[in-house]
């Protein structure tokens, strides 16, 4: 095998004379030594690739013997732009592959020689692709994701549109606020205006004033549950219909049955239905003693929200009131129903036909409150309308709603007539085909809604062709950046009324951070920037099978209490005001009674638990194990297929998260060990350390992974494998101190500390300026982790210092 | 990038270049001639590949499916992309070779476009990309195997249903109803492109960037209007085919694709085709619960491998089944299908983390200059390119080079 592409090579040493652009280490050595994911120097990097190079290679690379037409003794370690990336990337494939040096050479590096000129230049890769990708720190424009979309939307129209009309956002590992993994297809654009005439249409239809009062509405006893039911001449239905009116409660209430189909949902009618509002739901409610324990819940699904559990284990001697807020779909219905067992069907149907009981659940009584509206434009509809005939828009009528509704929507943007025209020779040609003139505003206003100046976030950059500096935002640029990052929606009244004083006033700065903390949307924040930061997009992706034995009864519920752990952790950590290093570890967990039941060894806290809600819970010094992020389930299942756990999968998580060291992405073309059943898991590991390749990176994260061993695929706490043999938990950290066991790992990751807060402030910048960290970023990093640290690692401080800095400010 | 109206679609009526439509294909009694690219991510197990050479080599198990067939295909190794470095950078560059690895890197024409610019102008569709947008699938990035010339992703059909619309739905709508649907589809754009001049002024040039995947949608939507409206007085062909449902499992789903892409050559909707098949779905169809990205690391245990193989299994014997179709299909003028096509399987992965050596397939007879039935050992780290310059010449298109390619495989003629 050669090198390839011998015109660059050549390219490559006319360019190296003039072209020794020495890029600088823009870590303070101080940090580099506290910090494990800290870059070695730049001279211990020039000073070790060269000696390699020297040692092994240039013999047959140099000026006068070119084997391959690869020339070695001049390349530069220093990497300044992509030809010579390019030549890194080549050496570095063959040292990866082991063609290189020749086994026939009569010298050859040593396997450790190999795998730390192989880390170092992989490393040095790594960290000059980041440097050659920088874009000079512009946040460059880039579409809305989807759930920043979904909420324009609503902001503006008061329509809630349901997730999936959006396209899905195909940010991979990314964070999805990063732009230049989006693309753009006639498909998106299509399914864009099809989501924008949903809510366009579902908007003008409304037709109705918004409700000034919201209203209470009582559905006591819903007998309509029965009514055509007993018409229908099928046996079986007639037979269902007379078993359920055996049930005296029939008359004071509706019954919910246990895996018998007819009668497993109850579709409740939303009463004074507005799609553009909210409505709290009320109910009385109760469980029959026979049912299941683990199938004593309500279940409320609704189109636009995740599903919602509620327990019952509480109301089976006396009904209890549960309540929770409802999103009605597009008939304006919310479903009501059991946790369904399909293995129980059988049972449940033989023994109502033998006109047995059959568990059930009873509601005696619905309440509906609302409309409670969300969004600003509520009004939109009435103002954009107001004064015009809806059943004979006059075109001077169309031009000044779709005018007027460009200019709302477009946030700043100009709105050219030249546009407003050409959306009017399509209200026009919608008038032709038969349409209402009402009708016939929805597709032009689903253009407006699907135009960049809607669909893109763009900040006015007239000044970069001028000038290299960065300048200071427009105020309203502040509020749409601070929305968006807080509150992934546009901004509000409020903030933009604020003006110049979200950038020049910090004590007003700070009290308005506080207050958007504060608030409910602030959510957003939690699930999309922690919710990315940790990974929790691949745990989606681990698929369990929860009929196998090996993960029983491990269903959605469980499923989604075991996501929303670490997030309800940080909910808890933010609004206590806590230290942030309690990621690391902690004395205190939450959890909620879907955990304590699932997980044996917190079964000790489920009297202190609720089905609900995440209650805080104090951890027993025994159960110090689950303290922090990698006690809970949802990290070790992220490492994890469903039946097996990964040890790399679970070190790899440690390094990126919480050392800010990521691994490099694998080598192609090494091939991947075979594991040998005879050998346990720390022995197929192990064998890393045979192969100079893979033990450069696998000898910083096998280890850490590998003290996670005793928890299972689930996240399950195990002292020996299944079959018997121990756990070997003792092991290094990448810096070489040596551990115990996790919890003393924990202890050597608190040492490192300031490199998770790193991470976090790393991750900070990406998700909120909408791009790459870069090189000219680091003094900014290191700044905020020494103010982190000086403020006690809270994230209130850290957001505060880092939305006045100068490069949240500025564009 | 283009910013002002008149600029748009200027570049895009050039770009478009419909040259007259000749005598339909049917009415010179010779059958045209077509090719499809089959891919898909993740690769398969070592224990897919053939291990002997020749004429007389050796179907493995997992290519069993094929044996009927094995004297009209041709199995090649050694093969790759040298400027695919990742090995999770999925099919993006399939099929254009392109090194979309570096830090300015963009992504070149695929080979299937470069046949389309010459076999693409006498059909309703230049060329058709079928395609899945399953998360998960080891495609990476873009909307299909198809990439434009200026490096951006072709959208494709990733739905039965949609495709079967797309071809055949338009059944019964009269001339001018449709030509005043398209009048008003067209008006929708030109709103859009008029909306464009006024991005301009205020946007860096990162910003354009940025929204030149929005422009060229538009333009998309624009050729796809006008040629379209070219032929919208020649009715939609009727196939004798029921509509898929929307919800297929994977194997239904993948089925009715070659359903669809064997209609649509038949009647001679599209001469150029590419499939970005799914994964996914396919392993929930046939009950695997490991992730497809899981089961691609099957070293790591043996039930991970007993998954791996039973997709590559399924997924070739659905490919055979193709091959069937194709030699049972009468084309136009009465000849088969198959004799008239070129059809290229394979992966932008060999097995793992392997980019080396990649799987690559090639059956139908549309050239005869190919010798089927036999396994061709290529020189190690043959481009990849070199196939598809391959496959570009033997369909006698005037292309002189691909992507890197340092030439064709003349070990495949006879």
């Amino acid at each position: 095998m050669s090198i390839r592409n011998k015109a660059l090579i050549t390219l490559f040493v006319l360019q190296f004379v003039v072209q020794v652009e020495a890029v600088e280490n823009p870590r303070a050595p101080d940090n580099a030594a506290q910090e494990v994911g800290a870059i070695q120097s730049a001279a211990e990097v020039d000073r070790r690739v060269r000696s390699f190079i020297g040692n092994y290679c240039v013999t047959c690379h140099n000026a006068d013997e070119q084997n391959g037409e690869v020339r070695l003794d001049h390349l530069a370690v220093r990497i300044s732009n992509a030809a010579i990336a390019q030549q890194w990337r080549d050496v570095l494939d063959i040292l990866n592959t082991g063609d290189m040096p020749p086994k026939t050479a009569s010298k050859r590096p040593s396997q450790d020689e190999l795998a730390s000129v192989i880390g170092t230049l992989t490393e040095n890769l790594v960290t000059a692709q980041k440097m050659l990708r920088g874009k000079g720190g512009e946040t460059a424009a880039r579409r809305l994701n989807r759930v920043e979309y979904i909420n324009s939307v609503r902001a503006l129209t008061g329509i809630l549109i349901p997730e999936r009309y959006v396209p899905a956002d195909e940010n991979g590992t990314e964070f999805n606020t990063l732009g230049w993994y989006q693309t753009f297809s006639p498909g998106v654009l299509e399914a864009y205006q099809g989501a924008a005439e949903s809510a366009v249409e579902t908007m003008l239809m409304e037709g109705r004033k918004p409700v000034q009062d919201s209203r209470l509405t009582r559905i006591d006893t819903p007998e309509s549950r029965l009514l055509g039911r007993d018409e229908s001449g099928k046996d079986s239905v007639r037979s269902a219909v007379k078993h359920y009116i055996s049930d005296p409660r029939h008359k004071t209430g509706l019954l919910i049955y246990q895996a018998e189909y007819k009668w497993t949902h109850y579709k409740l009618r939303i009463p004074n239905h507005d799609f553009r509002g909210e409505y709290i739901v009320r109910a009385r409610v109760a469980a029959d003693e026979s049912m299941q324990e683990e199938l004593k819940f309500l279940r409320v699904h609704q189109e636009k929200a995740a599903p919602l559990y509620f327990s019952l284990h509480d109301a089976v001697d006396a009904p209890k009131v549960i309540e929770f807020k409802a999103l009605a779909d597009a008939e304006g219905t919310v479903e009501l129903s059991n946790l369904r067992r399909s293995q129980l069907r059988p049972a449940i149907t033989r023994a109502m036909k033998r006109g047995k009981p059959v568990p059930k659940i009873w509601i005696d009584w619905i309440e509906v409150e609302g409309p409670v509206y969300v969004g600003r434009h509520v009004q939109l509809r009435e103002q954009l309308l107001q004064g015009v005939n809806e059943r004979q828009i006059a075109s001077s009528d169309a031009r000044r709603i779709l005018n007027r509704f460009a200019a709302i929507a477009f946030r700043g943007s100009p709105v050219q007539p030249q546009f407003i025209d050409d959306l009017l020779v399509i209200f026009e040609q919608e008038l032709d085909t038969g349409k209402s003139p009402l009708e016939s505003l929805v597709k032009p206003m689903a253009v407006v809604l699907t135009a960049p100046q809607f669909l893109y976030l763009t900040e006015n950059k007239s000044h970069r062709s001028e000038e290299a500096t960065p300048a200071p935002l427009a105020s309203h640029e502040m509020a749409s950046r601070l929305s968006f990052m807080l509150w992934k929606e546009p901004p509000s009244d409020v903030l933009l009324a604020a003006g110049d004083r979200l950038l020049h006033d910090r004590t007003f700065l700070e009290s308005t951070l506080d207050a958007m903390i504060a608030d409910p949307r602030f959510q957003h924040f939690i699930d999309e920037f922690f919710g990315q930061w940790l990974e929790l997009r691949r745990f989606d992706e681990v698929q369990v099978d929860s009929k196998s034995k090996t993960s029983p009864l491990f269903d959605t519920k469980t499923r989604q209490a075991v996501r929303r752990q670490p997030l309800e952790f940080i909910k808890l950590i933010i609004k206590e005001d806590l230290s942030l290093t309690k990621l690391i570890d902690a004395e205190f967990s939450v959890f909620d009674q879907n955990m304590t039941g699932y997980y044996e060894d917190l079964q000790p806290y489920r009297s202190k638990a609720s089905w609900n809600e995440f209650k805080q819970v104090q951890l027993t010094p025994q159960n110090q194990r689950r303290g922090g992020l990698l006690g809970m389930p949802a990290i070790q299942m992220i490492g994890s297929s469903g039946v097996e756990t990964s040890p790399v999968e679970r070190g790899a998580w440690i390094a990126r998260t919480l050392l800010n060291s990521p691994p490099p992405p694998p080598p192609p073309n090494v091939p991947q060990l075979t594991v040998d059943p005879k050998l346990t898991v720390r022995q197929s590991l192990e064998r890393h350390k045979q192969i100079a390749q893979c033990y450069s990176c696998h000898k910083k994260i096998d280890d850490m992974g590998l003290a996670l061993e005793t928890f299972d695929a689930l996240g399950r706490w195990r002292s020996r494998y299944k079959d018997g043999t121990s756990i070997e938990t003792a092991g290094h950290m990448p810096d070489g101190v040596r551990f115990a066991n996790a919890d003393d790992m924990k202890q050597r990751l608190l040492d490192h500390k300031d490199s998770m807060i790193r991470s976090l402030v790393e991750a900070l910048i990406v998700y909120s300026l909408s791009r790459e960290a870069e090189f000219t970023d680091q003094k900014l990093v290191d700044h905020l982790v020494r103010h982190s640290k000086d403020n006690g690692y809270r994230l209130k401080p850290l957001l505060l210092e880092f939305v006045s800095s100068k490069t949240f400010t500025h564009k | 990038m283009i910013l002002n109206r008149r600029h748009f679609l200027a570049s895009s009526t050039s770009l478009l270049a419909l040259p007259p439509l000749q005598v339909a294909a049917s009415e010179t009694g010779k059958a045209p001639q077509r090719v499809v690219f089959l891919g898909f991510g993740f690769g398969f197990t070592e224990d897919f590949y053939a291990t002997t050479f020749g004429s007389d080599y050796e179907l493995t198990p997992s290519m069993e499916s094929l044996q009927k067939h094995k004297q009209d295909f041709t199995v090649i190794s050694n093969l790759w992309h040298k400027n695919a470095r990742g090995a999770h950078g999925g099919t993006v560059v399939y099929l254009t070779g392109a090194d979309a690895h570096g830090p300015t890197a963009r992504n070149t024409v695929s080979c299937d476009q470069v046949a389309a610019r010459y076999m693409g102008n006498e059909t309703r569709y230049a060329s058709i990309q079928v395609t899945t947008r399953e998360k998960g699938g080891g495609h990476g990035g873009g909307s299909s195997l198809s990439w434009h010339e200026n490096g951006t992703s072709m959208s494709g059909v990733a739905e039965p249903f949609r495709m079967y619309n797309m071809l055949f739905g338009g059944q019964g709508t009269p001339y001018e109803q449709r030509l005043a649907e398209l009048q008003n589809e067209k008006s929708v754009l030109d709103a859009y492109v008029g909306n464009i001049s006024s991005l301009n002024r205020n946007a860096s040039k990162l910003d354009r960037e940025r929204l030149d995947h929005y422009f060229q949608s538009l333009r998309e939507v624009e050729q796809r209007i006008a040629r379209e409206k070219l032929w919208a007085r020649k009715p939609q062909p009727r196939v004798d085919y029921k509509l898929p449902a929307a919800e297929l499992d994977g194997v239904q789903e993948i089925t009715a694709m070659y359903d669809l892409i064997l209609l649509a050559m038949q009647t001679d909707l599209s001469r150029v085709i590419t499939y970005r098949q799914p994964i996914v779905s396919l392993l929930q169809a046939l009950d695997i619960k490991y992730s497809a990205h899981a089961i691609s690391h099957y070293q790591k245990g043996e039930d991970l491998k007993k998954a791996m193989i039973v997709r590559e299994r399924k997924q070739t014997e659905l490919f055979a089944s193709f091959i069937d179709r194709l030699k049972a299909t009468k084309d136009v003028d009465g000849s088969r299908l198959f004799d008239n096509c070129l059809v290229s399987y394979g992966s932008n992965l060999r097995a793992g983390h392997m980019l080396k050596n990649v799987p690559a397939l090639v059956t139908g007879n549309a050239s005869s200059k190919l010798r089927h039935g036999r396994h061709v050992k290529m020189p190690q780290e043959t481009p990849l390119c070199n196939l598809w310059l391959t496959l570009l010449q033997t369909l006698n298109l005037p292309v002189k080079q691909f992507g890197d390619s340092n030439g064709v495989l003349s070990d495949l003629f006879a």
